[in-house]
This record gives structure tokens, C-alpha cells and sequence, in this order.
């Protein structure tokens, strides 16, 4: 008598939580958010139903992905499930971990989590590198007589750790010094890494390169820059003779990218601002979703949100950047997003800076050179961290030549 | 549909319950099953479900003439023509390709190819239709008069996808006559949970870690690694398949039903010989009893009785060499251990070592099993004995074992009855105490499984090619 009161009671208890299950899972039909903030994707839609769309398999894919993303009290049930997995974890001092996620970011090899930073690690890459020669070569040739022609390659912060941690990357240094010399005799380099590795014996490496991010901060590319405008017969004021504007709580992207919380006890980076008086580019050239080009107007512009991107309002096609020494030089360069915050330093001594991003640019020769011809550029650059050259990007400055 | 999934979890098992229980009667009890567990193919299936349920049609006008039928030749004639035609279906969709191709590749001729997908679970349920008429045919089960019942045999949505292969002999009566009880839904519930578990708790982050090693970073993996991916992709194997077998077990009893066991610990056996007894159970009786014996068991021919087994055996897991090879690699293995065993050497008898040399037979012998391509399988094991200098873990290696390092000790303890033991011995089986914590263990477990669940980017389904 006594079993079967706790029978039916035990019975009562499961039905119960299948029934909550049933109660959440049904919430979904009203949810109406589209966007998961904590996730940084959009959620999928209820899917319409249709004949065809059941019989070849869409809807029943569908609806699975729309009750999942909308199950009720989702996000608190995904910050469960992070505690859960917790409990199964070993800490350790120090990891790496693989970009094997499948919308891995094809720019961003594996990383290294310390306790207070996370690097990114390059492999050396024989076939990009080679790539990166053969396709920039092809560019300094194909550009008009006249053209003064620059090749910039500066080294990552893992270039400058200890050994320990090194030892996981590649010999940056050895990299530019190889490249410098298959470069085009014509082609001047530039050599920035000797100034950084300067500015490392004056400064903390966390005041250089950020800790949460892969980038260096405005006070290091002031230094691949001074390498830069000296080269070019400029003079540049020390950085510190700026005003500057620090913005705590700044968490970059490689700390987004290994899906760090609060939990992992990282202390955020500083993002620290140099007054140069660089206004808003002048032009920011991006693509619709059709693929074609357009013109952006819209940018975040408060550094503690824009993060990396304050500098020159982020990664694009093409960004036109109106320097301040008018009747001055015009500069293109070919760059990735290392010389973001670098080109702030240069625009006191150009009057028009061009800069384009080869992750992002789909035009081809013919756009190139009208953009050389409409800018009236008189000097241009590749301008990349060196690990760049170890990666797709160098691949995708073929875009240039063909 | 998978049971690991939200809308099974959170719409499709709670609905197909509550509709099931609020109606009285058996007849409509079991349509009420037989509609969901059509919806349940369909969902994943919706194109083959007409498939499925024309097989049942063949088989059930077949089973009933062999059944009017008193001439012996007649009715073998009858039985040859329904296996045949269960069988051309699984050879169209799941081996002409094979054959066509293989062939092709050794005569240069260019035979075209079908583009069929293969049907989730085929390979189980034109099994299952195979038990009905042989054992119809051998007078061990009666024919059954109605198609739907004989539909929702087939189709019987726990058991549909991922076995176990359920005999049509042993289920007879309980299709007809069952009685579901409390005592049945609490324990079913907690089987089922337990299996859920297994799947997304053990399995998925077992099969994670192995798929880092063996699939995305193989040709860069060092020894230890491949050997780490490759034992806990046999985990990930055995976590999912003995979990899914748990889940429907435990959905059966919640229905009534009374299903045999599937997975009885392997990895504690002390041979090979033992390891496939305990292993994927219901398989191993079916090729016993439907081709072994038939073919003249131990009695004559037993090395080749054996060997024809395990090609079986083999091709049903996939149509592709390297499962050809994996069931001919144990077959081999088993006729060794029969051989030794004459001869009286018996390496069973030796304390640890003998679990040892089942762990390392099973988890080399998955080398041929997870690799479906050749020439993966020849650089998994240049990899695994070193050629390649590689030997320890590396960093990065490190750190995806330590991902889910303390889940290690808890899956080695769950290969053994250990758990099992404990709980049975302090919680005796329905009792009120052991109700009370049966539940309580069911509600802890199914809340840890489902969170976990929702947020898993890896939860494949292992089936598709069985």
C-alpha cells in the first residue's frame, strides 16, 4: 500500500518534468525574438509548412533549428549548460586551442590561453608564403611606371613572449627576413619589426599588444609607423607627446572567439586612443548583400562599444582616408586590419590615403587600377602583420592582378 | 528524428504519451502508437515511410499465404520470394553502389550508379521483416491477421532506427496482449533517461574529442593521440549505440513491452569470443540463428560458417571495404581464440591482461571501422605505431583531452556494472525506496542531459549507414 502511493506519486514527478518539457518547448511558437544577443547570431524563424517543403526534408530540419533557438528560458539554460561542462573540464595553466569550429575564422589559427592573455599562433604556412611572394611580386610589376613601391611586414605579439610560449609559433622574423628578400629588387621594405622590438625594451609588451585581442594597440603601430615615415623622409612626434583617451572594459576579438565569460576571470584590456585629430574617413567602401559596391555611412563610433574598430570604423573593401597635408602624396595600401590603427599615424603627412582590405575587396585588376588612376596615388604598400603572409589573405591578392 | 533532440524530448514524447494513456482500449492504444510512430519515420524519412510500409504490405500477404499454403515446397517458395524482395530493397539503396562501383573499378566498365539516399534504419527494420516470415515460415510465431499490427512491429518508433532488432516471435503476444503499470513507467523513465545520458553525456563529448584527433587534425595527430581518438570513438560507439538501445528498452516498458537486452557490458569480457556475446546482442543472435545455424553451425564447416558471419556482420555496419575488412579482421580473431582454445590455450583465464588484449583488439579492429577509406586507415596506423615520430600528446592535444578530463573516470566505471550494482544492491527494485530514487535519479539526470543537450554543437546520429 505504502509502494503504491509512492508509485503514483513518482509517476506524478516525471510526468511533471515531461510535461515542463513539453510547457518550454511549446513557448517557442511565441517567441518572437529573431537575434541572440549572447550567442552574436541570428535565431532561426518558425518555417512555413508546405507539401514539397515536408516531403524533401526542409521542415522537419527547420522547425528542429527554430525550437531549439527558441526553447523557453534559453539563454539561461545555455549558462547551465556551461556551468555543467565546467564541472567535466581539467584547468590547466595553459592551452591551445584548435580552430576546428566549423564557422571557424579561416584568419585565425589556433590559440594559446594563459591565464591573463590568449595568443594567436601561426604555423608557418610554405604554400601561402610562397602564394604571398608570387602574388605580391605580380603586383608591384603590374603597377604603372612612376608608382613608388613599399612592402611593410610587421610581427605579431607572439614574436615577443618567451620562449615557452614562442615556441608554439613560427620564426617571425626569419619569415619577413625570407620575403623581404624574394621581394622585387624595385620594391623598398620597410623594416618595422627592428622599431617594435625597440619599443619593447621601453614598455610593458600588455601596453603594445592587447591581451584579449590579436591586434598591437595605437602605441606599438606608432612605432611601425615611425619605421614607415621615416623611410618615406617624414619626422613623427613621440606618441606621447599626444593627448590620450584610455577606455577601460575593452574585451577583443580573441576573447570572443574562444567563447571566453566572465567566469574565465580574464581582467579586460585597456583601449587606449591617441588624439591625432584623424577625422572620420572620408569613404567607406563595403558590399551589399547582392555583392555590390556601396558606400557606408553608419558606424559606431563610441570606442567603448567600436572596440579595435575605433581606429578607421573597421575592416572594409576600401576605406579613402583624407589626410591633413593637402597638395601632399597619395598612399594606397593593401592591408589587413594590423594597419588600422597604424594608418592614424600617417595621415598627418598625406593628403589622400586609400586603404584596401583583401579579405574584403571583390573587385579585380581593372577596379584596381582605376582606383590607382582616381586617386592619383603616386606611392603604394603592402602593409600586413607577417603572419598574414602564412594565411588566405595571401591568396586573395591574386583579386589584384586578374 | 532523433531521440536526443527537442522536439523529441520536449513535443513528440510527451504528446505520443498522453494521447496513449488517456485511451483505454488496446486496439486503439496500439494505433495511437502505430500514428506516431509513423510521424516519427517520416519526419526524417518522409519519402522512404511509403517504402517501409509497402515492405510490411509484402511480408504480411506473403506471411498469410505461406500460412494457407500446406505444400512444403510451396510455401519455401513463398518464403524465398519475401526475403528476396526485402532484401532487393536494402541491396538497391544500400549495396549497388558498392558492388557497381568495386566492379567497375576492376574492369574499367562504367555501369551507372543509382543517386538513392539511403533509408535512417533500413538495415533494422527489413531485418525485423525477415524474422517475421522465417518464423511464420519455421511454425515459431502465427501469422499475424492485421496489417496495421504487423505495421507497428516494423515500425515501432523506440526501436525503429537504432535497434534493438526486435524478433517478431518474442513481441507476438504483447502486441495483442500487454499491461503497462506504474511500476513499468517509472522504471522505463529511468531506463530511458539513463540512456540519454549515455548518449549525450558520454557519447557526444567522447565522439568530440575523436573526431578532433581522427578527422581534423590526423595527418598532424601524434601516436598517443590517435590511440586516445580511436578508444574513444569506441566509447563514443558504445555510449551511443547501448544508449539508444537503454532509450528504447526503456520507452518500450513504458508501453508495455518487454524488450531483450542489447548490451550486456562488453568491455568487461575476458575474450573476443565474449565481447561479441555481449555486444550488439541482438545482431549477433540474428546472424546466429538465421545464417549460422542454418549454414550448418558448429556441426560442419564452422571456420567458414564463421567467416561467412562476420562478412555479414561486416557489410551490415556499411557497404564499403573497410567494413568488409572490420568484420573479417574479428572473424579471424574468433577463429583463432577457437583454435588456441582446442589446443588448450585459453588467454581468457589470465587476470587483467585479458581485458587488456579485448580493449586492444576492439579498439584496433575500429581503426578498419572508422576510417570508410583506405588509405586514412593506412595513415591512422603509421600514426599509431610511430612511423611518423609523433609519439606523445602535444600541447594542443592536451588540452582537448583535459576539455573533458574528469568525465573520463566516470565512463570507464560505467562500462562495468558497477553503478548498476550499487544502486540495485541499496535501492532495491521496486520497492518504495527504490521508486523514490529511481525518480529522483531520473529527474537529476534527465535535467543534466537536456541542458547539456541544447547547448551540444556535436550530436551526430550514427545510424544513418546501418
Amino acid at each position: 500500500m505504502k509502494n503504491k502511493g509512492v508509485l503514483v506519486l513518482c509517476t506524478v514527478i516525471i510526468t511533471g518534468f515531461l510535461l515542463c518539457t513539453f510547457a518550454i518547448t511549446m513557448c517557442a511558437f511565441w517567441d518572437t525574438k529573431t537575434i541572440s544577443k549572447k550567442e552574436n547570431r541570428r535565431l532561426a524563424e518558425n518555417p512555413e509548412f508546405t507539401i514539397s517543403r515536408w516531403f524533401n526534408g526542409k521542415y522537419s530540419l527547420e522547425l528542429s533549428s527554430f525550437l531549439n533557438d527558441h526553447i523557453c528560458g534559453r539563454n539561461e539554460i545555455l549558462d547551465m549548460a556551461s556551468d555543467y561542462q565546467g564541472l567535466l573540464k581539467q584547468t590547466q595553466s595553459m592551452e591551445i586551442r584548435g580552430n576546428n569550429s566549423d564557422n571557424g575564422d579561416a584568419n585565425i589559427s589556433d590559440t594559446l590561453i594563459l591565464d591573463d592573455r590568449i595568443l594567436m599562433l601561426n604555423i608557418s604556412n610554405s604554400e601561402y608564403n610562397e602564394k604571398f611572394v608570387k602574388n605580391a611580386n605580380k603586383i608591384y610589376k603590374s603597377l604603372p611606371k612612376g608608382i613608388e613601391k613599399y612592402l611593410v611586414l610587421s610581427p605579431s605579439r607572439v614574436e615577443f613572449e618567451e620562449k615557452q610560449f614562442k615556441k608554439y609559433s613560427y620564426d617571425q622574423k626569419k619569415s619577413i627576413s625570407y620575403i623581404y628578400q624574394k621581394i622585387s629588387n624595385d620594391v623598398t621594405k620597410i623594416d618595422t619589426y627592428t622599431y617594435v622590438e625597440a619599443a619593447t625594451k621601453t614598455y610593458d609588451l600588455n601596453k603594445l599588444y592587447f591581451r584579449t585581442d590579436h591586434h598591437w594597440t595605437h602605441l606599438c603601430s606608432a612605432y611601425a609607423a615611425n619605421a614607415i615615415l621615416q623611410t618615406m623622409g617624414f619626422s613623427m612626434k613621440n606618441p606621447e607627446n599626444y593627448n590620450m583617451k584610455s577606455y577601460g572594459g575593452f574585451y577583443g576579438y580573441m576573447y570572443a572567439f574562444n567563447n571566453m565569460t566572465d567566469e574565465d576571470g580574464y581582467v579586460p584590456d585597456n583601449l587606449d586612443v591617441y588624439d591625432i585629430g584623424m577625422d572620420v574617413p572620408e569613404e567607406v567602401h563595403t558590399y551589399d548583400d547582392n555583392g555590390d559596391s556601396v558606400v557606408l555611412n553608419e558606424f559606431v563610433t563610441d570606442p567603448s562599444r567600436a572596440g579595435y574598430y575605433t581606429f578607421v570604423r573597421g575592416s572594409y573593401s576600401h576605406i579613402i582616408i583624407d589626410g591633413k597635408n593637402e597638395g601632399g602624396k597619395n598612399l594606397l595600401m593593401i592591408n589587413d586590419s594590423y594597419a588600422n590603427t597604424l594608418v592614424t599615424w600617417l595621415t598627418e603627412d598625406y593628403d589622400t590615403i586609400v586603404m584596401v582590405d583583401p579579405r574584403y575587396y571583390k573587385g579585380g585588376k581593372k577596379e584596381f587600377d582605376e582606383m590607382l588612376k582616381e586617386y592619383d596615388i603616386d606611392q603604394f604598400m603592402i602593409c600586413l602583420c607577417d603572419p598574414s603572409t602564412q594565411m588566405a589573405v595571401a591568396g586573395e591578392l591574386e583579386n589584384f592582378t586578374k | 528524428m532523433v531521440f536526443s533532440s527537442v522536439i523529441f524530448l520536449g513535443i513528440f514524447l510527451p504528446l505520443s504519451l498522453f494521447l496513449y494513456f488517456i485511451i483505454k482500449n488496446r486496439v486503439w492504444r496500439n494505433m495511437v502508437l502505430l500514428l506516431f510512430s509513423i510521424i516519427f519515420y517520416s519526419w526524417g524519412e518522409p519519402v522512404w515511410v511509403f517504402a517501409m510500409i509497402g515492405l510490411t504490405f509484402l511480408d504480411y500477404i506473403f506471411a498469410n499465404l505461406m500460412e494457407k499454403s500446406k505444400n512444403p515446397t510451396v510455401r519455401k517458395i513463398l518464403l524465398w520470394v519475401v526475403i528476396v524482395a526485402d532484401m532487393f530493397l536494402l541491396f538497391l539503396v544500400k549495396y549497388y553502389n558498392f558492388l557497381v562501383s568495386s566492379f567497375d573499378a576492376w574492369t574499367g566498365l562504367k555501369i551507372p550508379l543509382l543517386h538513392l539516399t539511403m533509408p535512417i534504419g533500413i538495415s533494422f527494420f527489413t531485418f525485423q521483416a525477415v524474422t517475421y516470415v522465417v518464423d511464420v515460415y519455421r511454425e515459431n510465431a502465427r501469422v499475424q491477421k492485421n496489417f496495421f499490427y504487423l505495421l507497428l512491429y516494423i515500425s515501432m518508433f523506440p526501436q525503429l532506427i537504432a535497434g534493438p532488432i526486435v524478433r517478431y516471435a518474442d513481441i507476438d503476444e504483447q502486441i495483442r496482449n500487454r499491461e503497462e503499470s506504474l511500476q513499468g513507467f517509472i522504471n522505463g523513465m529511468f531506463r530511458f533517461s539513463v540512456g540519454l545520458a549515455k548518449k549525450v553525456v558520454f557519447a557526444n563529448y567522447a565522439g568530440e574529442i575523436a573526431t578532433t584527433f581522427l578527422v581534423k587534425n590526423l595527418s598532424t595527430s601524434s601516436a598517443a593521440a590517435v590511440w586516445i581518438g580511436i578508444t574513444l570513438y569506441t566509447m563514443q560507439l558504445y555510449f551511443d549505440f547501448s544508449g539508444y538501445s537503454d532509450m528504447a528498452i526503456g520507452l518500450g516498458k513504458v508501453f508495455g513491452f518487454d524488450y531483450k537486452e542489447n548490451f550486456n557490458y562488453p568491455f568487461t569480457s575476458k575474450s573476443m569470443t565474449e565481447f561479441w556475446a555481449r555486444w550488439h546482442i541482438s545482431l549477433g543472435t540474428f546472424f546466429r540463428d538465421y545464417v549460422y545455424i542454418p549454414l550448418g553451425g558448429n556441426r560442419r564447416h564452422q571456420m567458414f560458417n564463421l567467416f561467412v558471419v562476420w562478412a555479414l556482420t561486416g557489410l551490415w555496419h556499411g557497404a564499403s571495404w573497410n567494413f568488409m575488412l572490420w568484420g573479417l579482421y574479428n572473424g579471424l580473431i574468433l577463429i583463432i581464440e577457437k583454435i588456441l582454445k582446442k589446443k588448450g590455450y585459453d588467454f581468457s583465464t589470465v587476470p587483467v591482461a585479458n581485458h587488456l588484449y579485448v580493449l586492444m583488439m576492439m579498439s584496433f579492429g575500429m581503426t578498419f571501422f572508422y576510417f570508410t577509406n583506405l588509405n586514412e586507415i593506412a595513415t591512422a596506423l603509421k600514426i599509431m605505431y610511430g612511423f611518423t615520430g609523433k609519439i606523445a600528446l602535444s600541447l594542443k592535444e592536451q588540452t582537448e583531452v583535459f576539455k573533458y578530463f574528469r568525465l573520463f573516470p566516470i565512463m570507464i566505471l560505467a562500462n562495468t556494472p558497477i553503478f548498476k550494482n550499487i544502486f540495485g544492491k541499496l535501492f532495491k527494485r521496486d520497492t518504495a525506496v527504490g521508486n523514490t530514487m529511481r525518480t529522483a535519479a531520473f529527474a537529476a539526470i534527465y535535467v543534466f542531459a537536456f541542458v547539456l543537450m541544447l547547448n551540444q554543437t556535436y550530436n551526430p546520429f550514427l545510424y544513418f549507414r546501418f
